[in-house]
């Protein structure tokens, strides 16, 4: 059993690595089945962002539960922010993380580091372009790597000629998103491979939800909300657009921010105007499109990035993909640093979700190897990453079914969505 | 069944692993080495020669297979290649301007077609260069040998240049030297390190297929650098241009001692370079950099990451962040892999925490590390072992910063990391390195002068500044170059003073003493005694003059170090006010110096006078210069500003010529004081009298005390001590060939940079110039040898 006291995440973080570690050398040298569950309790003060962070890390094993409190008055389950539990298949972990809750639960608003943020704009420009310029998978692993995108996509519809048939069209597509054959030639077809969400507006969501449930699937449905995609409506209507999105079945709820309070620099009111639209939310997953093409510069960006998380997104997104200049890797870079220093500081992980001109599977594999290249393997799943996209996923099956058959399908051959 | 090698895409789809790399193809080159039987023989004449029985070194790549083999030369083949050097330059040099720009540029077309070829060589042989940088650099000295005459008038190539590098070198580093070399007009004998012997190569037939006159550019192996002093035996060569690691440069500067040829070292490899990070920089930015540049498989130089305490933490929570994943970095050798453990021992011994990606790794490879907790004087530090370390000090201010990132013995480069435009220029100026690149690191263009700083290098390469290597004033004949004697070092300057006894006695007169200037103050020598001082051609006695010893030099060298940072970094224009001030001090004692000059020369004084009327005329020149030896902003390859700007060197020592003792001596100080040095002078050994008369112009100059120093005594005795003082940075000196042998043998630890001239025995003019009517290369020369560049880079958006 462990049991440490950390005061820092940056210590605890350590500590994870370390007994990561351990239980990779226990497994190799005993081959026991064991299972573990990592309790994290961690309390960092709300509006305190120098990491004063008291913690504690249990494990059990053997079914065996114990649990040490932390100072030893507090019961766990009232410590801090929420407890999460992660109970790891026997076998060597492969994979041992760090996180208090499911969601992020957001922090106050610290002005005093918003006013840190220092962004290089070379410098990032030139990361972007030592990333494009990485090489990609090939083989296999391209098409592996492309399943894993294929995963990652909120499959969108976010037209004025939308109409339930199109809907309807697009769920179908979204749950048997490569063709059936095609996955059962690569042993894939069995392994549950749907995108991540549909995204419709507000008024289709009923249609969505309808057509998934008669195809028995529980795909989440995704609807922008909050005046998408210029967000220059009142804030009550734009409360209003979340609260009856959610009514109507959606379980994700992309909010737009208001770009004039971003760009004023009026963060505070940005912070409470998004707390709102979190709490609007419920249960349903938040995530705040930045639509970074009106932000202007890098800085303001991070910042954005930074004030969406501390009040709560659960994912951060780049654009609406209504903006002249949409999803691009610098400003995704800036976005996934943000979310980095965030964990770093809070240590919870909120995700990432780049939307507009993605069209291509050679896009997004450069994606792929950006947020593996940032944020590392953590953040390829689908709960911390997604793409907004709806012609991508004709291109990846096509990708797909050359590998597979060796040849280059013609359009007719590959299912429309 | 799914194996390792090759798993099935719901493996992968969970793994998320990124496949193996692709093996880039190695054809091109195979087929080239093939061609020739993998065993390369030497490039001269414009064509391959491998002469039989010719000793071979193999060279192997990453994973122990023999790439190839290299020729180690022999003395026939040495001389055979500098005669073919000798018709190259002759052939080479008769071209016009722009039929040797022509050439150049033919390069770059050959170079579009090779490309594939040199670029698959290089990563065979792990000599990195792309064949982007090459035309870039063909492209930028093409364009200087087009305008040589028009853009640098009154200078003429050297003649044979060779061009050494050590076997860790780039062929890029080999190449910067090369070129310049070409574009002036010289002829080129390349003396390369292992790895980069097969691209030269090459290359050397690629330039020869476009037209380059057979015997321009040459090639020869053979086991080590020293290969290079052996070839520079020949009367024809004139410079020997190195670059690699700081041993092999000593050894070549050691060898090479008392040929009379200049060595230009620059130990761009295996330097020390601070990467400093603000609390004010973007640190992820940062971060990503130092992750790239510091654990790449062959590093040129090895990184020290200094953070600021303040921002430490966050540093290091995105190191492990980041390096959670990286893979082990291959060495060259199991021998390596002791030495890298053994300092990590060490280093955690002493505390040190690693900041390492998990899982171990075995053999001949090492995970990148970075060693938090170093102090710069932990042995990792100083000397750091072959292997991906990263040693991480922390420092308080700003100005701990600059301490910390001039605490090496080092100045090759500098990174720095900061969004604050005024604190990445005070940084940038403090710092003692060649470049600084702030918010970036490792650019380099050919169009940036840089001159290593401290023992990185003595020579400048790069932009119109880095050519004047290669060339010399045009009113200077070639001069028949002195031969190494076996000369015993540690006897040098040791030999008794001749003493002179006054012959005749006659009561009235009694020769007078003259003191010495040191720190501002005239005095006698710290031994108290003095020497005689004859006229020119007579017996007589005419004045004592104090023996100056070791003790004088360390006491001005404490003095002149003490203002010289502070006359630095004086207005240029308040530095002209002073040397303007001077020239009328001159001028008001005129009489007196008159008598001295006149005196000590045995002359009339008409000619006295002319000599002190040109010597205030000279002052008043350098007085001009003050404000118009200036930097640039040189156009940067990417979006950005770059700077370059001439920095003093520090404390120079000169030893002065014999020649018009007054004029030499005042246009050597006005070159030097005027670009901000501060300097150690002694004049002649047999006319010192006009020196000593100048001493009280200098005293009642406004210049501040200690900047300029004078100090009388037996030349060879001054010289060592100038020679083994640390904190002289350079040493001009006009003297003996023994001299200059023993100099350029002995300033390799520190390195000093040298100017060195000598004079044939008896009143032969030797290599001095006119000083009564210098042309202006002469100037040009002197004011270029008293400063050192800088380049910095500010890259933006």
């Amino acid at each position: 059993m462990f049991n440490m006291m950390v005061n820092s995440f940056d210590a605890l973080y350590g500590i994870t690595l370390d007994m990561y570690q351990y239980f990779n050398k226990d497994f190799e040298k005993k081959n026991k089945k064991t299972s573990c569950v990592l309790y994290c309790h961690l309390s960092p003060s709300r509006g305190d962002n120098s990491s004063h962070v008291i913690g504690h890390v249990l494990v059990q094993r053997k079914e065996k539960f114990s649990c040490q409190q932390a100072g030893g008055s507090v019961p766990a389950e009232q410590v801090g922010l929420g407890l999460e539990e992660r109970t790891l298949l026997p076998g060597p972990l492969t994979h041992l993380s760090v996180k208090m809750s499911a969601r992020n639960p957001g922090t106050n608003l610290d002005l005093e580091w918003l006013s840190k943020v220092r962004v290089n704009t070379q410098a990032v420009l030139k990361r972007a372009q030592h990333i494009q310029g990485l090489k990609l998978p090939k083989k296999q692993w391209q098409t592996a790597w492309l399943l894993k995108a294929a995963s990652f996509i909120d499959l969108t519809t976010l037209a004025g000629d939308d109409t339930p048939s199109n809907v309807h069209r697009l769920c179908v597509k979204a749950i048997q998103p490569v063709r059936y054959d095609l996955l059962r030639r690569m042993d894939m077809h069995d392994k549950g491979l749907t995108t991540a969400a549909v995204c419709v507006y507000p008024s289709r969501v009923a249609d969505a939800v309808r057509s998934l449930k008669a195809a028995n699937s529980s795909l989440p449905v995704a609807s922008v909300a909050t005046g998408f995609p210029t967000g220059q409506t009142p804030l009550e209507t734009r409360l209003q657009e979340v609260c009856m999105a959610v009514r109507d079945g959606a379980t994700e709820i992309d909010i737009v921010i208001n770009r004039t309070l971003a760009l004023t620099g009026q963060w505070d009111a940005m912070y409470r105007e998004i707390v709102q639209f979190r709490e609007a939310c419920g249960d349903a997953h938040m995530k705040t499109i930045l639509a970074t093409g009106d932000l202007g510069t890098f800085t303001n960006i991070y910042k954005a990035s930074m004030v969406a998380m501390m009040a709560g997104s659960d994912f951060i997104k780049t654009s609406t993909g209504k903006e002249a200049v949409n999803a691009t890797y610098p400003v995704a870079i800036v976005m996934v640093r943000a979310i980095r220093d965030y964990f770093l500081r809070t240590g919870h992980k909120v995700g990432f979700k780049p939307a507009g001109g993605i069209r291509t599977a050679q896009e997004a594999l450069v994606w792929l190897t950006l947020i593996k290249e940032e944020l590392g393997n953590d953040w390829l799943h689908p709960h911390l990453f997604r793409l907004g996209a709806s012609s991508l996923l004709a291109d990846i099956e096509r990708q797909v079914y050359h590998h597979v058959t060796g040849q280059y399908a013609a359009y007719h051959e590959l299912p429309m969505a | 069944m799914a194996d390792s090698t090759n798993p099935t895409v719901y493996d992968i789809f969970q793994s998320m692993e990124q496949g193996p790399a692709a093996a880039s193809s190695t054809a091109t080159a195979q087929a080239w080495l093939d061609h020739h039987s993998r065993s390369l023989g030497f490039f001269m004449d414009g064509k391959f020669i491998l002469p039989a029985d010719r000793r071979s070194l193999s060279l192997t790549d990453s994973k122990g297979g023999v790439v190839c083999s290299t020729a180690c030369a022999e003395d026939a083949d040495v001389s055979q290649c500098a005669s073919s050097a000798a018709a190259g330059w002759m052939s080479w040099s008769s071209l016009s301007c722009s039929q040797r720009a022509k050439a150049l540029l033919r390069l770059v077309g050959v170079l579009g077609l090779h490309g594939q070829c040199v670029s698959e060589l290089c990563a065979l042989c792990e000599a990195s260069c792309s064949p982007a940088a090459l035309v870039r650099l063909l492209q930028y000295y093409s364009g200087w040998a087009q305008l040589r005459d028009t853009l640098i008038p009154g200078w003429t190539p050297v003649g044979v240049v060779v061009v050494v590098s050590s076997d860790d070198c780039s062929l890029y580093s080999l190449m910067l030297r090369v070129l310049p070399a070409l574009a002036m007009g010289n002829s080129v004998i390349v003396v390369p390190g292992r790895s980069a012997a097969p691209p030269a190569l090459l290359l050397a037939q690629l330039f020869t297929a476009a037209g380059l006159p057979a015997g321009t550019l040459n090639i020869l192996t053979g086991s080590d650098v020293t290969l290079g002093a052996k070839v520079s035996q020949n009367p024809d060569v004139r410079l020997i241009a190195y670059c690699g690691n700081k041993q092999d440069g000593l050894a070549l500067c050691k060898a090479s001692a008392g040929m009379g040829i200049p060595v230009s070292v620059s130990s761009c490899v295996g330097a020390t370079c601070p990467f400093i990070i603000f609390e004010s920089a973007d640190i992820d930015s940062a971060v990503d950099e130092v992750i790239q540049i510091a654990f790449k498989k062959k590093n040129e130089v090895h990184w020290v990451l200094c953070v600021q305490e303040s921002v430490s933490d966050s540093v290091v929570a995105r190191l492990k962040l980041r390096m959670a994943d990286m893979k082990s970095v291959p060495l060259s050798s199991d021998a390596d892999r002791v030495l890298v453990d053994a300092a990590v021992q060490e280093a955690l011994q002493q505390g040190a925490t690693l900041v390492q990606p998990c899982g171990a790794s075995s053999g001949a490879q090492y995970p990148p590390t970075v060693l938090c907790g170093a102090a710069p004087s932990s042995p990792y530090v100083v000397s750091p072992p072959p292997g991906p370390l990263l040693p991480l000090l922390t420092f308080r201010s700003n100005t701990e910063a600059v301490l910390l990132g001039n605490h090496s013995p080092h100045g090759h480069a500098a990174s720095i990391w900061t969004e604050d435009l005024t604190l990445a220029l005070e940084t940038a100026k403090s710092l003692s390195v060649g470049s600084v690149w702030v918010n970036s690191s490792s650019v380099s263009d050919p169009c940036f002068p840089v001159s290593g700083h401290k023992d990185s290098g003595t020579g400048t390469d790069g932009g119109q500044e880095g050519l004047y290597q290669f060339l010399r004033p045009s009113f200077s004949s070639a001069l028949p170059r002195p031969s190494p004697v076996s000369l015993e070092y540690s006897k040098f300057g040791t030999e008794a003073a001749q003493v002179v006894i006054p012959d005749s006695p006659n009561g009235d007169s009694i020769p007078q003493s003259y003191p010495q200037f040191v720190g501002g103050k005239a005095c006698k020598s710290v031994s108290g005694c003095s020497v005689a001082v004859q006229a020119r051609g007579g017996d007589s006695v005419l004045v004592f003059c104090p023996d100056g010893g070791r003790k004088d030099v360390r006491n001005a060298v404490e003095a002149a170090i003490k203002v010289q940072p502070g006359w630095m970094k004086k207005s240029p224009s308040a530095r002209a006010q002073s040397l303007y001030s001077l020239a009328k001090g001159l001028e008001s004692r005129r009489k007196e110096v008159c008598a001295s000059v006149g005196a000590q020369l045995g002359v009339p004084a008409k000619e006295a006078d002319r000599e002190v009327e040109l010597s205030i005329g000279r002052l008043n020149v350098w007085a001009a210069y003050c404000d118009k030896v200036q930097g640039g902003s040189p156009p940067m390859t990417q979006s950005g500003a770059a700077l370059s700007f001439p920095e003093p060197l520090g404390v120079v020592g000169i030893v002065l010529p014999d020649d018009a003792p007054l004029l030499s001596l005042v246009t050597v100080l006005g070159a030097a004081i005027a670009t901000g040095n501060a300097v150690v002078m002694v004049p002649s050994q047999r006319f010192p009298l006009p020196a000593l008369a100048f001493v009280q112009v200098l005293q009642s100059s406004n210049l501040p005390a200690g900047l300029v120093n004078i100090i009388t005594g037996n030349r060879d005795q001054l010289t060592v001590a100038l020679a083994n003082h640390s904190v002289i940075k350079a040493i001009w000196y006009w003297g003996s060939a023994q001299g200059c042998q023993y100099l350029q043998h002995t300033c390799t630890s520190p390195l000093k940079t040298l100017r060195l001239s000598w004079q044939q025995a008896g009143e032969g003019r030797g290599a001095a110039p006119d000083w009564a009517q210098p042309p202006p290369s002469l100037l040009e020369d002197l004011w270029r040898n008293a400063v050192q560049w800088k380049s910095v880079w500010i890259p933006t958006a």
